[in-house]
C-alpha cells in the first residue's frame, strides 16, 4: 500500500493542476482540524498529513466529533483517512468562491497501490426513499477530472467541513448510527434547516475506512429514511420500507447473493429491534421539521421516483450485454480500461464484434423464414413425428403428473412435464413452443453454437460457417420433416451445454457453472436417457482430474442433476420399458424400418432425407473437411473427429436394435440425435483443426497446402449451399399446419362431453389403412408414451386392431359391436376407401346408419361409450357426474384398475369379475348420480422435481454479481479481511465493466 | 501421439462398423405380435335342400384345417370338419367360414336321374354381398327360377330386385323391399314375378344389410323336367369380362348379353380355344340395346370344344353362356358359365361329384401374354396332391382333366398374368347326360380387398 496520491505520480496531474491554478485564493477562515481516534488506527498518520497540506490549520484536534466542538470551521477526519495536501486549501477555495455553503465535502477516493490512477470512492450522498445512501457517482470509477463541485443533499463525514455554528445548531452527527451514514443524516437536518452541502472534487482525502456492517448500515439507512417520513404516512412508510426491505431480501437471494440478502434481513431486525436508534434519528429530525423551500430543495437533492426501476433496468441490461458479449468472442483490441487502467482495470474483455453475429443470425432467420414460408398460420403443426400439441401448458404438465390408468405401468414422461413449463416462455402456449422449436431450429441452433465456436474458434468467419453446418443437421438426417421436436431440442441444447461444460472446466470450482452444466445435462437426459450414461464417465473423469473435494462435489452436482428426473413415477416406467433409455422422445411413433449401415454413415436413418446424392455430398465433405482438420493440428481437433465417428458408431448400432418401449411396443431406438452429434463433432474438429489455416499460409510460398486449402474451402462451399438450399427448399416440407381433428364436430363433443365416448378412426389410402382410437381432445404432443390407445392397455390395443381389421375387411360379424362396445366406441369414422368398404361397415350387425359428408363417413355406435349402465332391456351411456336411471351393471371402458372408483348416489360399486378390457361395476339398481375416479396418491412427487428444479435453475441462473466480481472494490478487497465486510457500492457502480 | 493416429483410427472404426452392419450383423426386426395375424374369418354360403329325387352334397376343403360349417339357421351349432369333407342330406344351406388368412373352398353339387333337379348340378359356395348379378335366367312359362336370399348376419336385410328382360327392365310387384330376417333364408319365385320369352338378368340388391343370393334354375317341357342348375352369380358390369367353362361336346352354346346402361353397348366376341383366340361368325359384333338382355347363339361355330369367350364392349356389360349337355330332351342338363373375376392368387374347390363323374378343369387366358398357373389335385384323403404348372397361351383356353375322385380337390395359384377358370363336370346319370359347371371363384373373394391395416396415430387428424 502506498501513500496519498502525489501530484507527480498522477498522469493525470495536469488536470487536477489546471483546476488548481485556475482557483481563487483560499478563504481566510479559521479552520479547527478534528482528527477522531479509532481503534487499531494511528491518528498521527492522519494528522501529519494536515500537516503536510499547503494550507494550515487555526488547531487541530484529536478528539470524538462533539456536539459542542469549537471553532468557527470544523474539518472532521476520521484517524483512516488521509487527505491530500491540497485538499483543504481547495475546500477553501471553494468557500471562497461560494461563501454560502456551510457544508463541504471532499472527493473520498481509494487508496493506491501502484500504477497511476486515482479510483473514486464516493462522490457526495443522496439517500433514496428506501434508506439507501448513494454517491453522486458510481464508486470505483476513474476520476480524470471529469467531475465538479456540486450541490448535494449529503457528505459523508469523513472529510467534511462544516461551519461551526451550523455543527452546534445541529448537535452534530448522530454516533448510535453507521459511520456511513453519519454525514448523511446530519446534512439533511442540516438542509432542512436551510444550509448548503457542496462536494469539491479537487479536495481528494484518501479513505481507509473499513467496511461497515451491512445490518447495521440497513439499519441506519431505514431509520434515517424513517425519521423524515411526512407525518401521517410514517406507519404507511416503515410497511412500506419493511416490505421493500423483504422484497430486496428475496431479490439478493435469487441473485444468489447471500450476504446482502442476510444483510437486508438483518438490517430490518437491527432497526425494528434498536428502538433507541429509531428515537435517535426521528427526534433530531423532528427538531428540524424545515421550511417549504428547504423540504423542497431536499426533494431536488434526492434521487426522482423510480430510480431505483431504473437502476434495476440498468443491472438488467448490463447482464444482457454480458450476456451478449459471450457471443463476440475474444479481441485482439486493447479495451479502454487496458489502455487508462491499472491494474484493477479487467483485461481480455470482449469487445463486440458483431459482424458476422449480426449477419449470420439475420440470415439464418431469414433463412428460416423461406424454408418456413408454408408453416405460418393457424392450426397446429403436424408431422410423422408430431402429434399437434395439447391448447395450454397445463395440459401438456397433466400429461406427465396425471396417473394413467391400468397394469401397464405407465406414466407420463418427464419431458413433457418440463416442456409444459417451457410453455411459459411462450406465453403458455406449447404450440407456439413447437412452432417455435421446429420452424427456429436452425437459427437458434446456429446461434448457440456460434456462441461456443466463437469462444474457441479466433475467426469469426469460420465460427459463422461451421455453426450453420452443425445447425442445418436436423434438416440434413431429415429430423425436421418428420417433426421431430426432440431432435430440434437437442440440436439447440448440445452446444449450450457444450459451452457450459467448457465455462465450469475453466473454474470447476464455480458451483453455478457446475449447476448450468447439470441443468442443461438434465435437459438433454429427458429428451435422451442415454445422455446420462455418456455424461457420467466425463465427470468422474473430470472429478478425478481435479483431485479436490470441490471438484468432486461439482461434478457430482452434474451427475446428479439428471436424476431429478427419475424422482417421479417416469422411473417405474424406465425399469419396466428399459428400451426408452436407448430412445429419443415418443418412439413409438418413429419408424421400425431398419437402415443400413452406409445410411447412418450418410446420415439417412429416418424421415425424409435428402436426396441420396446431396446426403453423400454434404456428408462425406464433412468427413473429409474434418479429417483433414484433425490431421492438420491433432490433438483436441482428432478428439472432436473421434467424438464424431463414436456418435456415428453408436447410431450404427442403436439402429441394429428393436426396443419394448412404453406403451408396450417394439420400436427401433433413433439415430437422429446422434447423427446431430456426428455432424457437430465434425464440425469442430474442422473449425478447431482449419482455424488460422489462413494466416499460417498467408506468408507462405505458393504450393501444395495452398491448393488443398482451396479444395477445402470449395467443399465447404459446396456443403453450405447444398446444406442450406435443402432446408431451404425441402427441409421442412414433412411439417404442415392444420385443424387438429377433421372429425365432424358431434363426433369430437361426443369425446368430450359428459358421457364421453371414443371414436374409431379408419382412413384408407392406397398403402395402408390406418386405424386409431381417438378419446378425449385427440392424440396430442406426450400423449404417445402414456398409450395412445386404450391407456396402453395391451388387450385392449389388440382387440381394437382386430376391430379395425374386421371393419376394413367388411366381416360384419357378429361380434363387432359387442367389441367396439367393449372399446367405448360412440362413432366409427371413415375417410377414403370405396363404395364397397362403407357398405361392408354399414352391414355391421347393430351399427347405427351412416352419414356420409363427401370422403367421409360415420357411424354411430348405439348404447356404446366409456361408461354405460347396462338393464335388462337398454344401455344407458354416462359419465362422472351424470344422473343414471336403475342399472344391473355399469360397464366401463377403462384398462382395468383397482383404483377405479364408481359411485352411484354416492355408494360405491363393487367391481364384478370380466373379461376383456373394461371393468364392470355390479350397480344391482342403484339409481343417481354417477361418480368416476381414479383414486390417486397426490402427486408430492412432482413437487418434490419441481424445487429441486428450481434450486438447480437458481444455482445456474447467473448471480447478480458478475463472474470475479467481488463485493467491493479491489483495493479495499485486497486490504479487507473478510469479503464479507466488503461495501457494497462497489457492485452498484457497476465496477469491472 | 502421431497425429495420424486418431483420424485414422476413426475412419476405421466407422468403416467396420459399416462393414460389420452390411455383411454379419444384420438388423434385428420386432418380433412378430401373434395377436395381430389376421384372424378375420369368412362365411360363405352353399347351397342346400332336402329332395327325394337327388342327393346334395357339399364338399368343404381347406389347408391346415380350421373351417367350421353351421346350419344357417342356426350359427351357433358349429362343426369343424377334416381338411376335406363332404356335408350330405343338409335341408337347408349351410354356413362355411374360415380364416381370411387360410385357403379354403366349397362347392355344393346336386345329383338326380330324374325329377324336377335332374342332371348334375354344381354352384361355389360364396359370401354375403351387397349386390349380386344373375344371368341368363329363364322366366318362360317352362321355367322356374327360385331365387334363394340367406340371411347370414345377426341383422334383418332388406334386398330389392331389377329384372332386365330383352326388350328391357320388368317392372313386377313384390321385387322391392324383401326383408330377410337374421339367419334366415328366404325363396323368391322370380318365375310369378315376372314372365319374359327370352333370358333375363336379375341384379339382387340389398338396401339394408347383405344376403347371400343364389338362384336355381329348373326347366320344364310341360310337366317332364328337362333339368336344373344353379345359375352362378356374374361378375359386376365391366367393359372387358370373360366367361370361361364352355364345355365340349354336344347341345346348345347361348350368349346371354345384358347392358345395364343407359346407352347401347357393342360389345365384340372372340373364342377362347384351346388352339388361341378366333371369332364367331355372326356373333364376333353384337348390339344391347340399354337396358335389355339379349341371347345369341353360338352355334356349331365352337366345333364341341371346350372354350373361354372375351368379349369386350364399349359400355359396361354383362354375360353368361347358358348350355346343355346334349340335344335331346331326355339327355340334356342345362348349365351356366357366367363372367367370372380372375381365379386370384390361390383358391380351393372340392367338388363332390363322386367317381362316376369326370372334371376337366378349364382355365382361360384372354391377355396378350402366356399366363402360367401352378394346379394341384387332390382327393379327400386330404394328401398335399400333384402339383404342377400349367402354361395358359395367350389367348388360349388350357383344358386339364382332373384325376378321378370320389371328392376331387382343385386348387389353383394363378401367377401375375390373370387366369379364369371353370371346372366342368360330366357324368352319366341313367339317361341323363349330367353336365355342371364349378365357376372358380375363390372363398376369399368373400372379403373386400383391403390394403394392410396398421395403427395410425393421425388417422382422424
Amino acid at each position: 500500500m502506498t501513500d496519498a496520491p502525489a501530484p507527480d505520480d498522477d498522469p493525470w496531474a495536469w488536470l487536477h493542476a489546471q483546476d488548481l491554478d485556475s482557483g481563487q485564493e483560499p478563504a481566510a477562515v479559521a479552520v479547527t482540524v478534528v482528527i477522531q481516534p479509532l481503534p487499531g488506527m494511528d491518528a498521527a498518520r492522519c494528522r501529519s498529513a494536515v500537516e503536510a497540506g499547503d494550507v494550515e490549520p487555526a488547531a487541530i484536534l484529536v478528539d470524538d466529533p462533539r456536539a459542542d466542538l469549537p471553532g468557527d470551521w470544523l474539518w472532521l477526519l476520521p484517524a483512516d483517512c488521509e487527505p491530500a495536501p491540497t485538499a483543504l486549501r481547495a475546500l477553501l477555495a471553494t468557500l471562497a468562491r461560494r461563501p454560502e455553503l456551510d457544508v463541504l465535502g471532499p472527493l473520498l477516493v481509494e487508496p493506491r497501490r501502484r500504477g497511476p490512477g486515482t479510483m473514486i470512492r464516493q462522490f457526495g450522498q443522496t439517500i433514496t426513499s428506501n434508506g439507501r445512501v448513494r454517491g453522486l457517482v458510481p464508486a470505483g470509477e476513474l476520476y480524470q477530472g471529469q467531475l465538479a463541485t456540486t450541490d448535494c443533499l449529503a457528505v459523508d463525514a469523513a472529510g467534511m467541513l462544516v461551519r461551526g455554528d451550523v455543527w452546534r445548531e445541529l448537535n452534530g452527527t448522530n454516533q448510535q448510527l453507521a459511520p456511513s451514514h453519519r454525514g448523511a443524516e446530519f446534512c439533511w437536518r442540516a438542509t432542512l434547516a436551510g444550509h448548503r452541502v457542496a462536494v469539491v472534487p479537487e479536495a481528494q482525502v484518501v479513505s481507509r475506512a473499513e467496511p461497515v456492517d451491512v445490518g447495521d448500515a440497513r439499519a441506519s439507512g431505514l431509520a434515517l429514511a424513517s425519521a423524515h417520513l411526512r407525518p401521517g404516512w410514517r406507519w404507511l412508510g416503515r410497511l412500506r420500507l419493511a416490505l421493500l426491505s423483504l422484497l430486496a431480501a428475496l431479490g439478493f437471494a435469487l441473485g444468489k447473493d447471500g450476504e446482502r440478502a442476510a444483510g437486508e434481513l438483518l438490517g430490518l431486525g437491527r432497526w425494528i429491534g434498536r428502538r433507541r436508534l429509531r428515537k435517535g434519528v426521528a427526534a433530531a429530525a423532528r427538531a428540524v421539521p424545515g421550511t417549504p423551500q428547504t423540504r423542497a430543495r431536499v426533494k431536488t437533492l434526492r434521487p426522482r421516483p423510480g430510480s431505483g426501476l431504473r437502476r434495476f433496468g440498468e443491472g438488467v441490461a448490463d447482464r444482457v450485454s454480458d450476456w451478449f458479449a459471450t457471443f463476440t468472442g475474444p479481441s485482439e483490441a486493447p479495451s479502454l480500461d487496458e489502455m487508462t487502467g491499472d491494474d484493477f482495470a479487467g483485461r481480455g474483455r470482449a469487445e463486440p464484434r458483431v459482424s458476422a453475429l449480426v449477419a449470420g443470425g439475420i440470415l439464418t432467420t431469414a433463412l428460416a423464414v423461406a424454408a418456413g414460408r408454408l408453416l405460418f398460420g393457424g392450426g397446429s403443426l403436424r408431422a410423422e413425428r408430431l402429434l399437434p400439441a395439447p391448447a395450454g401448458w397445463l395440459d401438456l404438465l397433466g400429461s406427465y403428473v396425471d396417473v394413467v390408468p391400468g397394469e401397464a405401468g405407465l406414466s407420463g414422461p418427464a419431458w413433457t412435464g418440463l416442456a409444459g413449463l417451457a410453455s411459459f416462455f411462450t406465453v403458455g402456449r406449447p404450440e407456439w413452443l413447437v412452432s417455435v422449436l421446429l420452424m427456429g431450429c436452425v437459427p437458434l441452433a446456429w446461434f448457440a453454437a456460434f456462441r461456443f465456436l466463437r469462444q474457441t474458434v479466433q475467426s469469426a468467419a469460420m465460427a459463422a460457417v461451421g455453426a450453420f453446418c452443425y445447425a442445418v443437421a436436423p434438416a440434413l438426417v431429415g429430423a425436421l420433416n418428420t417433426g421431430s421436436v426432440g431432435v430440434a431440442l437437442w440440436t439447440v441444447l448440445l452446444p449450450v451445454l457444450c459451452y457450459g461444460l467448457r465455462s465450469w472446466l475453466d473454474e470447476p470450482g464455480m458451483w453455478r457453472r457446475a449447476a448450468a452444466v447439470g441443468l442443461w445435462a438434465l435437459l438433454l437426459t429427458a429428451l435422451v436417457p442415454l445422455t446420462w450414461a455418456v455424461l457420467v464417465p466425463v465427470a468422474i473423469g473430470l472429478a478425478i482430474r481435479l483431485r479436490s473435494w470441490r471438484g468432486w462435489s461439482r461434478a457430482l452436482l452434474v451427475v446428479a442433476a439428471p436424476a431429478l428426473l427419475v424422482a417421479g413415477p417416469w422411473r417405474e416406467t424406465l425399469l419396466g420399458y428399459p428400451g426408452r433409455l436407448l430412445t429419443g422422445i415418443e418412439p413409438s411413433l418413429a419408424t421400425a424400418t431398419a437402415p443400413a449401415g452406409w445410411e447412418v454413415l450418410l446420415g439417412r436413418s429416418a424421415g425424409s432425407p435428402p436426396p441420396l446424392w446431396l446426403s453423400i455430398v454434404v456428408i462425406a465433405g464433412l468427413w473429409v473437411v474434418a479429417t483433414a482438420g484433425a490431421l492438420r493440428r491433432g490433438g483436441i481437433a482428432a478428439a472432436a473427429l473421434a467424438g464424431a465417428g463414436a456418435a456415428t458408431v453408436l447410431a450404427i448400432v442403436l439402429t441394429r436394435l428393436v426396443v419394448w418401449v412404453p406403451p408396450g411396443e417394439w420400436a427401433r431406438p433413433g439415430s437422429l440425435e446422434w447423427l446431430v452429434v456426428m455432424v457437430g463433432g465434425l464440425v469442430l474438429a474442422a473449425a478447431w483443426g482449419l482455424d488460422g489455416v489462413g494466416d499460417e499460409l498467408r506468408g507462405a510460398n505458393l504450393g501444395v497446402r495452398h491448393v488443398g486449402t482451396l479444395i477445402l474451402i470449395g467443399l465447404t462451399a459446396a456443403v453450405v449451399g447444398l446444406a442450406g438450399g435443402w432446408w431451404v427448399v425441402a427441409g421442412q416440407s414433412g411439417l404442415e399446419r392444420g385443424p387438429v381433428s377433421v372429425l365432424p364436430p358431434f363426433v369430437r363433443n361426443a369425446q368430450v362431453s359428459d358421457t364421453p365416448g371414443r371414436t374409431f378412426a379408419l382412413e384408407f389410402t392406397a398403402e395402408q389403412v390406418g386405424w386409431s382410437l381417438l378419446q378425449d381432445d385427440m392424440p396430442r404432443l406426450g400423449d404417445a408414451e402414456r398409450g395412445l390407445v386404450f391407456s396402453g392397455d395391451a388387450e385392449a390395443t389388440r382387440l381394437a386392431g382386430s376391430v379395425a381389421t374386421r371393419l376394413a375387411s367388411g366381416t360384419a360379424d357378429d361380434s363387432l359391436l359387442a367389441d367396439l362396445r367393449t372399446l367405448g366406441v360412440s362413432y366409427i369414422w371413415l375417410r377414403g376407401g370405396e363404395a364397397g368398404h362403407r357398405l361392408a361397415i354399414s352391414n355391421t350387425p347393430g351399427l347405427g346408419v351412416g352419414t356420409s359428408d363427401g370422403d367421409t363417413t360415420v357411424w354411430p355406435v348405439p348404447g356404446s361409450s366409456r361408461a354405460v349402465v347396462v338393464s335388462a332391456d337398454q344401455r344407458t351411456s354416462v359419465g362422472d357426474g351424470v344422473d343414471t336411471p336403475p342399472g344391473t351393471a355399469l360397464e366401463l371402458a377403462e384398462p382395468a384398475d383397482p383404483r377405479w372408483q364408481v359411485s352411484v348416489g354416492g355408494g360405491v360399486l363393487s367391481p364384478l369379475p370380466t373379461t376383456g378390457p373394461g371393468q364392470s361395476f355390479a350397480q344391482s339398481g342403484a339409481a343417481g348420480t354417477v361418480g368416476i375416479a381414479l383414486l390417486a396418491e397426490t402427486p408430492w412427487w412432482a413437487w418434490a422435481q419441481l424445487g429441486g428444479l428450481f434450486l438447480l435453475c437458481l444455482l445456474a441462473a447467473p448471480g447478480i454479481r458478475r463472474p470475479g466480481e467481488e463485493f467491493g472494490p479491489r483495493r479495499v478487497e485486497a486490504s479487507a479481511p473478510a469479503r464479507s465486510e466488503a461495501p457494497a457500492a462497489r457492485r452498484i457502480a457497476g465496477a469491472g465493466r | 501421439m502421431n497425429r495420424f493416429v486418431v483420424p485414422t483410427l476413426t475412419v476405421v472404426a466407422v468403416a467396420a462398423a459399416v462393414a460389420a452392419t452390411t455383411t454379419v450383423w444384420p438388423a434385428a426386426q420386432p418380433p412378430a405380435d401373434p395377436a395381430a395375424a389376421d384372424t378375420a374369418r369368412i362365411t360363405v354360403l352353399c347351397p342346400s335342400f332336402d329332395s327325394a329325387t337327388a342327393s346334395v352334397r357339399v364338399g368343404v376343403a381347406s389347408l391346415g384345417g380350421g373351417v367350421r360349417t353351421a346350419p344357417l339357421t342356426d350359427p351357433g351349432r358349429q362343426d369343424e370338419p377334416e381338411q376335406v369333407s363332404v356335408l350330405a342330406g343338409r335341408a337347408e344351406p349351410v354356413l362355411v367360414s374360415g380364416q381370411r388368412s387360410a385357403t379354403f373352398g366349397a362347392v355344393s353339387v346336386v345329383r338326380a336321374d330324374a325329377g324336377p333337379d335332374r342332371g348334375l348340378a354344381a354352384a361355389t359356395c360364396e359370401g354375403s354381398d351387397t349386390q349380386r348379378w344373375f344371368v341368363g335366367v329363364a322366366l318362360t312359362e317352362d321355367a322356374q327360377a327360385d331365387l334363394l336370399l340367406a340371411n347370414t348376419d345377426s341383422t334383418d336385410a332388406t334386398v330389392d330386385l331389377t329384372i332386365l328382360g330383352p326388350q328391357g327392365p320388368l317392372t313386377s310387384a313384390g321385387s322391392r323391399g324383401i326383408v330377410v330376417e337374421a339367419h334366415a333364408a328366404r325363396s323368391v319365385p322370380l318365375s310369378v314375378l315376372a314372365t319374359a320369352d327370352g333370358p333375363v338378368s336379375v341384379l339382387v340388391e340389398s338396401s339394408a344389410g347383405r344376403v347371400a343370393a343364389t338362384l336355381r334354375q329348373r326347366l320344364w317341357d310341360g310337366t317332364d323336367p328337362l333339368g336344373a342348375d344353379w345359375v352362378p352369380p356374374a361378375v359386376e358390369p365391366a367393359t372387358e369380362v370373360v366367361i370361361p367353362g364352355i364345355a365340349g361336346g354336344a347341345g346348345d352354346r347361348q350368349l346371354v348379353v345384358t347392358n345395364p346402361g343407359e346407352r347401347t353397348a357393342g360389345v365384340a366376341v372372340e373364342v377362347l380355344g384351346e388352339a388361341g383366340r378366333s371369332a364367331l361368325a355372326g356373333v364376333e359384333n353384337l348390339e344391347v340395346p340399354a337396358g335389355a338382355t339379349r341371347a345369341f347363339d353360338l352355334g356349331p361355330g365352337l366345333a364341341e370344344q371346350v372354350a373361354g369367350l372375351h368379349l369386350v364392349s364399349e359400355q359396361p356389360v354383362l354375360a353368361a353362356v347358358r348350355q346343355t349337355s346334349a340335344a335331346g330332351a331326355a339327355e340334356r342338363d342345362p348349365a351356366w358359365a357366367a363372367a367370372l373375376a380372375p381365379v386370384g392368387a390361390d383358391g380351393l374347390w372340392p367338388v363332390a361329384a363322386g367317381t362316376s363323374a369326370t372334371s376337366v378343369l378349364l382355365l382361360s387366358n384372354p391377355s396378350g401374354q402366356d399366363a402360367v398357373a401352378t394346379v394341384t389335385f387332390g382327393n379327400q384323403l386330404g394328401g398335399p396332391g400333384e402339383t404342377s404348372q400349367q402354361t395358359v397361351r395367350a389367348g388360349s383356353t388350357l383344358q386339364v382333366a382332373v384325376p378321378e375322385a370320389e371328392t376331387p380337390v382343385v386348387r389353383v395359384q394363378a401367377g401375375e398374368a390373370p387366369v379364369y377358370g371353370a371346372i366342368v363336370v360330366t357324368g352319366r346319370l341313367d339317361r341323363v347326360r349330367g353336365l355342371a359347371v364349378v365357376p372358380l371363384v375363390p372363398a376369399a373373394s368373400a372379403a373386400t380387398e383391403v390394403p394392410p391395416v396398421r395403427y395410425d396415430p393421425h388417422a382422424g387428424s
